[in-house]
């Protein structure tokens, strides 16, 4: 797109007016991006903050990928770097014998008509270790073994904490597709 | 089952993957307002590395250049000679040399000449207890090669030889070592440092005949400090030094004797450092310490020269078993270039307690030495 093209310059340049474009642009996704992994607003904004210093400081776009991609890695290094100073994400430890089956969740209505706010709750609320797993898998596409590698976990580790994700996540989906039965 | 878990991954991929979420309304300005902040800090922190690195390069070419141009033997005629006659005469055997001399109170260390020198020495006329000019050269440098220079003077031979009533200029020359460190320090709590140094020698006692020439003593090590109080440390840790002394009596074109020591040193240093005074980057501190040294290895080669031709040679080992003990004192100036980094600088002074040993080396010849020691610490 040439409007990005021209957004990119800028931006290398330290456009002030490109900054803010591509601030608009982007802001309100990335937020999503940070909460998504952080799970608190507040903490979300602060490493929205860094990320955007980060990329207005050093503007290392080297059209490799697409911008919102770029973007989106800077966002998601920065939420793991928080992440990893709050708590230490490998020292959760599941006992995979504790684990049950994920029990179905097609015959409970349309599910899909849940709200993304709802949704994006259900993850945030999720603890840490299999959050992080849950995002780096399902959103940013990485395999169990890149996980492991990433958050120094062994790859089993993120197996099972995806498993657990997904069986809270379940649970969770189950209760508000109740409650609202219930309405 | 597998259908229903991916189901749930495509649930929240597609509802989520490109949600929004309100920001902050003041967000943008406090962003706007961090973003010259933030570059400037990232500009001054190159800065200071490139600044830093500058330094350590003007002052590595500086003492690169000094070395290289050091016009050693003026240098060493400038500076305080006595004439010793030494009353000697040998004679040469087949593959030993049976020297005898007038006798002297200094104790010597008998050379491996055939086993038949010992307790040589040449009578002090004039020169004994003649203390040298002080003279000292600063100079810092992160290289890693050795330098020679000379420092005139040997109150104990190693072995002598020479002819009858012949004159040894006792010569006297300043040294150029320098102090080289780099230290990497970890942690306000702890650090871990690694160093390379050398010393600067002061006057020490002349007596004699024979030319030495100690070569810049080299050390590496490894030491730990760790933070007691806000203001108190300890440090230790291993420290290795090489001490390699060469020794000729005689002239070139006669008959004379060559002798190469090399000694190698593995010493646990014991320092307390005190900050003196900390505001923004900058911090003044003193130390005060010791460290107990042990020889743990070395050698003699030892050369014959007849005419200018060499007739003989010779390896031996030597160690010598008395531990060295010495005291250190230094000041010290930190820089804090970043929050991590900082480099500093340490001048101090080191004294060699005599180990008692005969055995030569320029602790001996010179116990109180200068050392310059310019590092970079690390902390976290």
């Amino acid at each position: 797109m040439e409007n990005e093209t021209e957004l990119i310059k800028g931006c290398r340049a330290g456009d002030n007016s490109a900054r803010k474009q591509l601030y608009t642009l982007y802001s309100k996704r990335m937020l999503a991006v940070c909460y998504r992994y952080i799970g608190d607003l507040d903490a979300a904004h602060d490493v929205l903050h860094d990320g955007f210093i980060k990329i207005f400081t050093n503007f290392s776009f080297r059209s490799e990928s697409s911008l919102g991609t770029w973007i989106t890695r800077v966002m998601v290094t920065q939420a793991l770097d928080y992440l990893r100073k709050q708590k230490r994400i490998n020292r959760i430890i599941v006992h995979e014998d504790q684990i049950p089956e994920i029990p179905d969740v097609s015959d409970e209505g349309d599910y899909n008509r849940i709200p993304q706010d709802c949704l994006m709750e259900f993850v945030a609320e999720l603890p840490i270790g299999c959050r992080t797993v849950f995002n780096l898998y399902v959103f940013e596409g990485k395999s169990h073994k890149e996980i492991g590698d990433l958050l120094r976990i062994k790859e089993h580790s993120s197996t099972s904490q995806l498993h657990r994700a997904k069986l809270l996540l379940t649970k969770r989906i189950k209760e508000y597709m109740n409650h609202e039965e219930r309405k | 089952m597998k259908r229903e878990n991916d189901e749930i991954n495509r649930l929240f991929r597609t509802s989520l993957s490109d949600a929004e979420m309100p920001v902050r309304l003041d967000f943008w300005n406090e962003l706007e307002k961090d973003i010259p902040i933030a570059i400037r800090r990232r500009k001054m922190i190159v800065f200071r590395f490139a600044a830093a690195a500058s330094v350590l390069l003007v002052f590595a070419g500086t003492f690169a250049a000094f070395m290289n141009f050091l016009p050693k033997n003026e240098i060493a005629d400038a500076f305080t000679k006595a004439a010793v006659s030494c009353g000697a005469e040998g004679t040469l055997s087949q593959d030993a040399v049976k020297i005898d001399f007038p006798p002297i109170e200094t104790a010597t260390y008998a050379g491996s000449l055939g086993k038949k020198t010992s307790g040589n020495h040449c009578a002090v006329s004039s020169a004994e207890n003649e203390e040298d000019a002080v003279s000292v050269t600063i100079s810092m440098s992160f290289s890693f090669s050795q330098s020679g220079y000379t420092s005139n003077q040997s109150n104990r031979n190693i072995f002598t030889a020479g002819q009858n009533g012949k004159d040894i200029e006792n010569e006297e020359t300043d040294s150029q070592n320098r102090l080289l460190t780099t230290e990497v320090n970890k942690s306000r709590r702890s650090s871990i440092n690694g160093f390379v140094a050398g010393n600067i020698p002061f006057a020490g006692k002349q007596n004699q005949s024979v030319r030495t020439e100690h070569k810049l003593p080299l050390s590496a090590g490894v030491t730990i400090r760790k933070e007691l109080t806000r203001r108190f440390s300890l440090e230790t840790g291993l420290v290795y030094t090489k001490l390699n002394t060469e020794l000729t009596a005689g002239e070139y074109d006669a008959d004379h004797y060559r002798q190469d020591q090399t000694l190698h040193y593995l010493g646990i240093p014991l320092k307390a450092g005190v900050s003196v005074y900390e505001k923004k980057r900058v911090e003044l501190y003193a130390s005060a310490g010791s460290m107990i040294e042990k020889c743990i290895s070395g050698h003699i080669k030892t050369k014959h020269y007849e005419q200018g031709e060499n007739i003989s040679y010779e390896k031996s080992l030597l160690r010598p078993n008395p531990l060295q003990l010495s005291l250190l004192l230094s000041a010290g100036i930190q820089y804090a270039l970043t929050d991590r980094f900082s480099i500093y600088a340490e001048p101090g002074l080191n004294y060699y307690f005599d180990d008692g040993s005969p055995v030569e080396t320029v602790r001996k010849d010179k116990p109180l030495q200068f050392n310059l020691l310019c590092g970079i610490r690390m902390t976290y």
